[in-house]
Parts: C-alpha cells; sequence; structure tokens
C-alpha cells in the first residue's frame, strides 16, 4: 500500500491549491485594479478631497481638447491605414499563390516589434535635409526645407506602418478558418473569383476586421514614441505626449490633473473596445464547418505584379527606414555627408565604451525587462491554471484583470503607478517612487497578459487527463504542478517570457513617465537622445537596438516546431 | 438534365495520382454513387467535375458541353451549371435562409417576385416552408443540409454532386435525410453524384456504384449485381462483410453454375472455373450454413467467436488452422466451444 497524506485534514481554506490562487489574486489585484482604481478614485477625489473642481478645470482646458481631437485624427488615421495595409497583405499571403511567404511575413511583422521611438527616428533619419542616405546619394532635399515627418501627416503614416501588422495577423487568422467550401458554394452557384471576394470572403471577415482595426486604433491612441518623436518639433501633441509634457515640466505636484487626462485617453480606448464589441454582437458572423486548407487562388501573370508590390512596401516601410538608421549611425558628425571615407564607428564606440548612461541603460532594460519575464513566466503557469481549468468567477474576474492594463495605453497604467507609489508602501512604509522598482511594478501589470496568454492557449490546447492521472496517482497539487503539469506547458512559458521580455526590453510609454536620473531605460535614452540633438548616437543605440530584437525573433522562431499554435505573434 | 462523360481522366498531386484513367458515363437522369475506403481518390474525382480542381489529363464532358478537353480547355466552376451539397452544408453565415438559398439566381440577376417565388418552391420541396427568414446558425443539422439541398435545387442545375452529405449527421437523421435524397432526386430527375464511404448508404440511393480503389474505379455497377458479383477481392472484402477463401474448381455444371472443393467437401456456387484449377471464393456471412456436426455434405468447425447483432447472430468458425468462416444465422444462436456443420449454400467465383 502507498500511503496517502492526509490532505483531506487541511482540505478547504488551506489546501495548497486554494492558498496559491489566494497568492496569484492578490498579485494581479495589486498590479491591475488596485492601480487603476486608484486612478479612478483621483479622477473624483483629486489628492483626497471628493470633488469635481479639477475635472472641471481640465475638461474646459484648451489644450485639453486640441490634444484629445489630435489624438483621435492620429488614431484613426493611423487605424485606417493599418486596415488597409494589414488587410492587403493578409489576403494575398492567405489567398494567393504568392512565393516566398515566409519571408514576406517575418520582415512585414518586424515594425510591429521594433519600438516606435526607433521607428520614428529612422523615418526622420529617412528624409528630411540632414539624411545621412539621402546626402550620401546626393538626393537630399535643400537646407532649411520643413522635414515632411514634422506633422501630422507623418504621425498618422508611422502608426499606420506600426500596427498594421495586428490587422494582418487578426484578418489572416480569419482567413485561415475560413471554410474552404464557403467559397466553393459561391463559386458553383455562378459566383466569379472577384464576386465571390464582396459576396462572402468580405463579410466572413467583417469581424477579424473590426477586432484588427479596433486593436490598430486603441494602439495608435496609446503610442507615445511616434507622436512624441515627430510632433514636439512642430507643437503637435497628442494625449500621451501632452500628459508626459505636464509631468515632465510640473512634477508630481499636478498629478491630479494628468490623472484626469490618462482617464480621458482610457475611455477613448474603452469606447474603441466597446464599439468593436458592440459591432460584433449584431449579427452571427460564426462559420459552420471545419477550417480546410488554403484557398490557394492563382494569380497567373499579376503573380510577379504582386509579389513586387509587396516586396517594395517592405522596402519602403522596413528596409529604407533601417538603411537611413544605419547611415546616420555610421557618419561623424551630423550633416557630415556619408562615403567611404566618412564612415566611422565612433558613435558605437561612444555609447558602447564612454557613455556611462548608455551602459547603464542597457543595464537597467536588461534587468527590468529580464525580471518581468521570469517573475510573469512563473506566475503565469500557475494563473493559467486556473484560468484555463479551474474556471470560477473569481478567476474570469483574474482574467479580465491581468488583461486590462495592456489593453489600454501604457499612459494609463504609468499614471496610476504613480499615484499609488507615490507615497511609501503602507505597513511595509518602503517608497519605491523613484527607484527602478516603480518601473518594474508597471512592468508586471503591463505585460503580464503577453506572458499569459500563450500559457493559456496551451492548456487550451492540453488534456487535462494529463493532470487527472497525476491526481489518480495520489499526487498533491504543488507535486502535479512541478511534475505533470509545468513540463508540458514549459515551451509555452518561455514563448511568453521571450515575448515579455522583448517588449519590455525597449519599452518607451510607461518608463518615460516612471524614469528618474540613474533609472534611465534603453527606450528613455534613444528617446533623451535624439530629444537632445544626438541623432547619430541615438542612432547608433537604435541600431544595437534592433539587432538585439532580430536576434531574439530569430532565435524564437527556431523554437517554433516545439510551441503550440498561435503563440508567437508572428505566426498565428 | 444532362449525362456526365468522364474520359480518361488524370489527377496528379505532384508525384502521386489521386485519380488515376477514370472513365464513368453517367445517363442524364441517373444517380451514381462513388464508394470507396478514405484516399481512394472519390472525393478529388467529385471536385475534378465541379473544377475545383485541374485535370493533370482526360476529358470531362457535361450534357453537350465540354468542360475539361484534354486541350487546355477548362471551364471554371461559376460557368459549369453544377449544383454542389458540400458535407459541411457551406451555408453563409452573414445571410439567412432565403438568402443562401437565393445567391445563385442573385448571381444570374435574377431578382423580386421570380426569385422570391422560386426560393420558396425549393424551401418547400425540401420541407422547410416558412423558415426564409432563420439564420443557418439557428438551425439543425439536418435542417441545415435541406438548405444547402434547396440552394441547389434552385439554381436548376446540370447535375448535382454531393460531398458525403449525411456524413456529420445522426444514424436517425441520416435515415430521413436518405429519404429526403431519394424523393429529391425523384422530383427533379436530376442527374446526381454521390460521394460516401458508407456503402449502406450507396446501396440504398444509387442505381450504379462506382467502388474506388487507390485512384481507380474498380467496379462499376448497380447493387445487386455488386453484392452478388463482385469483380475483385477488393470489392468482394469491401462490399457486405464478404470474405474470400482459397478454393479448387471441381468442374463447371452448367453456364454460371460450377463446383468447388472447400475443405474436404464439395459445394455448388456461381461463376467459372475449371475442374483442378485453383479459384478465390466470395461468400457472404449469410449465404453460409449452420447444421448439425456431421451433417452429410457439411465441414466440420468450432464455434471461435460469437457476437449477437438482434436479428442476427454472427459466428466465427474455424474449419482448420487456416479456415476460419464468419456466418451469419438467424435469431439468438451458438456458443463458443460448440462444434458444428457449415455448408456454403452460395458463393461466388471471383474472376482470375
Amino acid at each position: 500500500m502507498i500511503s496517502t497524506r492526509p490532505e483531506s485534514r487541511f482540505a478547504g481554506l488551506f489546501a495548497s491549491d486554494r492558498l496559491m490562487l489566494c497568492g496569484l489574486a492578490v498579485f494581479v489585484i495589486s498590479l491591475s485594479a488596485l492601480p487603476l482604481g486608484r486612478l479612478l478614485l483621483e479622477g473624483v477625489a483629486p489628492g483626497g478631497d471628493p470633488g469635481l473642481g479639477v475635472a472641471r478645470e481640465v475638461l474646459s482646458s484648451k489644450s485639453t481638447w486640441l490634444a484629445t481631437r489630435r489624438s483621435m485624427i492620429t488614431g484613426i488615421g493611423g487605424a485606417v491605414i493599418s486596415v488597409i495595409l494589414g488587410s492587403i497583405f493578409a489576403l494575398l499571403v492567405a489567398l494567393t499563390n504568392i512565393r516566398a511567404k515566409g519571408p514576406l511575413v517575418f520582415c512585414f511583422m518586424i515594425p510591429m516589434m521594433i519600438p516606435p521611438q526607433i521607428t520614428a527616428l529612422s523615418w526622420i533619419q529617412l528624409f528630411g535635409p540632414s539624411s545621412a542616405l539621402l546626402n550620401a546619394l546626393g538626393i537630399a532635399p535643400p537646407l532649411g526645407s520643413p522635414h515632411p515627418m514634422y506633422s501630422q501627416e507623418g504621425i498618422i503614416l508611422l502608426l499606420g506602418v506600426q500596427h498594421a501588422p495586428l490587422v494582418f495577423l487578426a484578418l489572416r487568422a480569419g482567413l485561415r478558418s475560413l471554410p474552404r467550401e464557403m467559397v466553393e458554394a459561391a463559386r458553383i452557384s455562378g459566383s466569379g473569383r472577384l464576386r465571390v471576394m464582396f459576396d462572402v470572403v468580405v463579410p466572413l471577415m467583417t469581424p477579424p476586421l473590426i477586432a484588427g482595426g479596433a486593436l490598430a486604433f486603441v494602439s495608435a491612441i496609446g503610442n507615445f514614441g511616434i507622436p512624441a518623436m515627430l510632433g514636439t518639433p512642430v507643437s503637435y501633441t497628442t494625449l500621451p505626449v501632452l500628459i508626459y509634457q505636464r509631468l515632465s515640466g510640473f512634477g508630481p505636484s499636478i498629478i491630479s490633473e494628468v490623472a484626469i487626462l490618462s482617464i480621458i485617453i482610457g475611455v477613448i480606448a474603452l469606447t474603441g473596445l466597446l464599439v468593436q464589441g458592440w459591432m460584433l454582437s449584431r449579427r452571427d458572423y460564426r462559420t459552420i464547418g471545419a477550417p480546410s486548407r488554403t484557398l490557394d487562388l492563382t494569380l497567373g501573370r499579376l503573380r510577379p505584379v504582386a509579389e513586387s508590390g509587396c516586396w517594395l512596401v517592405i522596402a519602403m516601410i522596413l528596409i529604407a527606414p533601417l538603411l537611413a538608421l544605419i547611415a546616420t549611425s555610421l557618419v561623424s558628425a551630423y550633416g557630415v555627408r556619408l562615403d567611404f571615407q566618412t564612415a566611422t564607428l565612433d558613435a558605437y564606440r561612444e555609447v558602447i565604451f564612454r557613455q556611462e548612461v548608455t551602459g547603464r541603460a542597457f543595464r537597467n532594460s536588461f534587468i527590468l525587462a529580464g525580471g518581468a519575464a521570469l517573475v510573469l513566466m512563473f506566475v503565469a503557469i500557475p494563473l493559467a491554471y486556473f484560468i484555463a481549468w479551474r474556471r470560477s468567477g473569481l478567476t474570469r474576474f483574474l482574467d479580465i484583470a491581468a488583461e486590462t492594463p495592456y489593453a489600454l495605453p501604457g499612459v494609463v497604467l504609468a499614471i496610476a503607478c504613480i499615484l499609488i507609489f507615490l507615497k511609501p508602501i503602507p505597513v511595509l512604509d518602503i517608497s519605491i517612487y523613484g527607484t527602478l522598482w516603480i518601473i518594474f511594478a508597471a512592468y508586471l501589470g503591463r505585460f503580464l497578459t503577453l506572458g499569459l496568454r500563450p500559457v493559456i492557449s496551451a492548456f487550451i490546447q492540453t488534456d487535462r487527463s494529463l493532470e487527472e492521472a497525476a491526481q489518480s496517482s495520489g499526487a498533491g497539487f504543488l507535486m502535479r504542478l512541478r511534475t505533470a503539469i509545468a513540463p508540458a506547458i514549459a515551451p509555452s512559458a518561455a514563448a511568453g517570457a521571450i515575448l515579455v521580455f522583448m517588449t519590455a526590453f525597449n519599452e518607451l510609454t510607461v518608463s518615460a513617465l516612471l524614469w528618474s536620473s540613474g533609472t534611465e531605460t534603453l527606450g528613455v535614452l534613444v528617446f533623451n537622445l535624439d530629444d537632445g540633438g544626438y541623432s547619430v548616437m541615438a542612432s547608433a543605440v537604435a541600431v544595437l537596438a534592433v539587432i538585439a530584437i532580430l536576434v531574439l525573433m530569430t532565435a524564437v522562431h527556431a523554437l517554433s516546431g516545439r510551441l503550440p499554435k498561435g503563440v508567437l505573434p508572428w505566426q498565428t | 438534365m444532362a449525362d456526365l462523360n468522364i474520359t480518361s481522366v488524370w489527377k496528379h498531386f505532384g508525384e502521386d495520382a489521386a485519380v488515376a484513367d477514370v472513365s464513368l458515363a453517367a445517363q442524364s437522369g441517373e444517380f451514381v454513387a462513388l464508394l470507396g475506403p478514405s484516399g481512394c481518390g472519390k472525393t478529388t474525382l467529385l471536385r475534378l467535375v465541379a473544377g475545383f480542381e485541374r485535370p493533370t489529363g482526360g476529358h470531362i464532358r457535361i450534357g453537350d458541353r465540354d468542360m475539361v478537353d484534354g486541350n487546355g480547355l477548362f471551364v471554371p466552376p461559376e460557368h459549369r451549371r453544377v449544383g454542389m451539397v458540400f458535407q459541411s452544408y457551406a451555408l453563409w453565415p452573414h445571410m439567412n435562409v432565403a438568402e443562401n438559398v437565393g445567391y445563385p439566381l442573385r448571381v444570374r440577376g435574377l431578382r423580386g417576385p421570380e426569385a422570391g417565388r422560386r426560393i420558396d418552391l425549393a424551401l418547400k420541396q425540401v420541407g422547410l416552408g416558412g423558415l426564409g427568414d432563420r439564420r443557418p446558425a439557428n438551425l439543425s443539422g439536418g435542417q441545415r443540409q435541406r438548405v444547402a439541398l434547396a440552394r441547389c435545387l434552385a439554381m436548376e442545375p446540370d447535375i448535382v454532386l454531393l460531398d458525403e452529405p449525411l456524413a456529420n449527421l445522426d444514424a436517425h437523421l441520416r435515415e430521413s435525410m436518405q429519404h429526403q435524397f431519394r424523393t429529391f432526386h425523384q422530383a427533379t430527375g436530376a442527374t446526381m453524384v454521390y460521394v460516401t464511404h458508407d456503402q449502406a448508404e450507396a446501396m440504398a440511393l444509387a442505381d450504379r456504384i462506382a467502388v474506388m480503389d487507390r485512384g481507380k474505379i474498380v467496379q462499376l455497377a448497380p447493387p445487386p449485381e455488386l453484392y452478388d458479383r463482385p469483380a475483385s477481392e477488393m470489392v468482394a472484402r469491401f462490399i457486405g462483410r464478404g470474405q474470400v477463401i482459397s478454393v479448387t474448381g471441381a468442374g463447371q455444371q452448367s453456364d454460371g453454375i460450377c463446383s468447388i472443393r472447400a475443405g474436404e467437401q464439395t459445394f455448388t456456387v456461381r461463376g467459372q472455373v475449371e475442374a483442378g484449377q485453383p479459384a478465390r471464393l466470395c461468400i457472404r456471412p449469410e449465404w453460409l450454413g449452420i447444421v448439425e456436426p456431421d451433417a452429410e455434405g457439411s465441414l466440420r468447425a468450432g464455434i471461435t467467436a460469437r457476437t449477437y447483432r438482434g436479428a442476427v447472430t454472427s459466428l466465427e468458425v474455424a474449419v482448420s488452422d487456416d479456415l476460419t468462416l464468419s456466418a451469419e444465422v438467424p435469431g439468438f444462436a451458438g456458443q463458443i466451444g460448440d462444434t458444428v456443420g457449415v455448408t456454403i449454400r452460395d458463393g461466388w467465383v471471383l474472376p482470375q
């Protein structure tokens, strides 16, 4: 006989699984629900005194509405470009027989993985009178002419490019699950290919298009790096930039004011998501029938045209800006004409070996991103277990609470974290404001869902009998988690951790509001260098960061065979 | 309605031939079933007729129109006037039932009261009158299949193709839908090609069945002929749980009737075989008789397995170490270990 441990004595309140669920609930709530709740409280009771005076003041300010309008314009404009670009690519890749789809998709996804401030920087380096690339080619516009990217149109274009992969992924996933028979039934009813597109494919793709468009809108609304770098020189201010300017100009004393501003931006994002939900609920788009292999429309003579069009777009939105970035990083001084004689690695030497702040920023970002990835990996496995396999009211709440800080613009959580950590933490009496820890706490809250989603989908794809077999063998909860569940889920948890790392490593929006001298992150560094006029060094740091991203993407890509489907954002 | 002529059609996927040199002629109004194990090429053949696959060789002709002529002519599916009922029904969730059924009419530019009349008629014919406003998601599986059938009806096709249309339905519903298809066929007189892996379904519905194996049609015949006179071992085994044993010819009695020796006994069966020549004999379980042990002209055998099936009992009887037969006897009979006599009451010598 195998003796069983008297687990029943602790059954109920003190069972190990219950204790763990409680711990996870405390973790999620204190990093997500609590700060966001505190932010809402600040809106109706600024500084602890109930009253709407501050709110009225902020809402009646002209600058508030100007920034709101500009956020809306750039958000909607960016989403429109994302939808157009993303759906053309998705339709071509998912439905036709164009060649080299793998490299094409990989390249199309890269803008999403490159942080916005670097995207903006590279486009700034691509155009304008001082462009090292254009000067090297001798086609730069004359000195003194306005830079085309420093404008509303420039912001819209880059927001569109940055978030087009979101639409692409949503639509491609939808097209992949579109049963082939849906299209064939229309063909056999007498519809030609083009007509099938409009009668069947497009209507059935409404949900992913709406979902992708909404996601692109919400991401564009919350984007800080692009409008900050392209708008600031021409005083074009969106809400996140306004919040940043207020906070860096006046310090935490005007926290109540920026709290209202971040509530406005949160409400806009939430409205976007609610409108999406409402549009989708109006009709039943569920398709019946198993998804079949891709449709493979034969393009015939049009194929080379479509292929070159795709690669031309990639060249324009990815390769040219990156080349411009590299070109700038190689000149000896900004404005110097680049050729084989003047090309120099001085900027790299400077940022790697001489500038103390660069090393510090790399170290800070590495510690923050690595720490967040590691902590979230260990949180994600049990949390996903409860969310996927042990559903209850509490786990559903935790699921939403984990999602919210990432669904809302980054400034919202950043302001919420300032509010909650400005004063020392009660009981412990430790103040983390102004230290790395406040950025760390914000990262844990913001990126929790990135680490969690892959693990949840792995749990959903895994048969629960895996656990039940261990259970009937007599293994207690922690034993089961450690020996039967975690090993099966580990690859997805690792993939999630890598996603967290990649996103956090170059993050700007949150750290821009939370950093102080000594706690600069890599994102802040690029932003500050450019802001201070050190374009060459900013470009050098950006090139190093892009290399780091590409290495990571390639490494995870190589692992993809061992991961469950849908874990990597650039794959589905 | 039109006849269908498939001549020497090939379809390669890479190196593999999914359909290899298949010829099939269906008369106008005929109901032909394509039957075979999965991967035999039956669905590919159907999709070649529909135009969803392009053959790598051969001719396909519907009525007096060439669809594929082997010289580069390829009529796309939308111009073939062929109706198809899909396994997954393929109803568009963004259209209601009437819009789904009316889609082929809309594509042809037919709108207004005339279209409405034809939609109503098609829905009535499949027993779904008045459900035009429903969404496909709110219908049962059987109702969805009827809508798919009505959509097919509304387009008044030359030929109707059905791709395992009952595979997603439960056994009870399948029965009633079989009835629906038969009524549909009688009412419209349409030429129908029906793909299935279920032989009972094919037997119940088809005028002729084409049994396919590894890309080829191995036998094309009316169901009774397929059952009584299979052309090959594969057909014999695939249809009606047939068994094939080795026997020796013992003389021709008349045209089509001969004697064979199996075990220590001589039996009279159908077919042609010369005396002394080895042959393969197809036996259906119900063609065997179970009699008293040592009864005259019977083989002595022991019962090794028994499965009670309600109306009949299936018995496995071992005649010798290398000869075990499956028999079927009415009612509840036999016990494992019993010794019995086995007679071959009917059999079919497979053509060499």
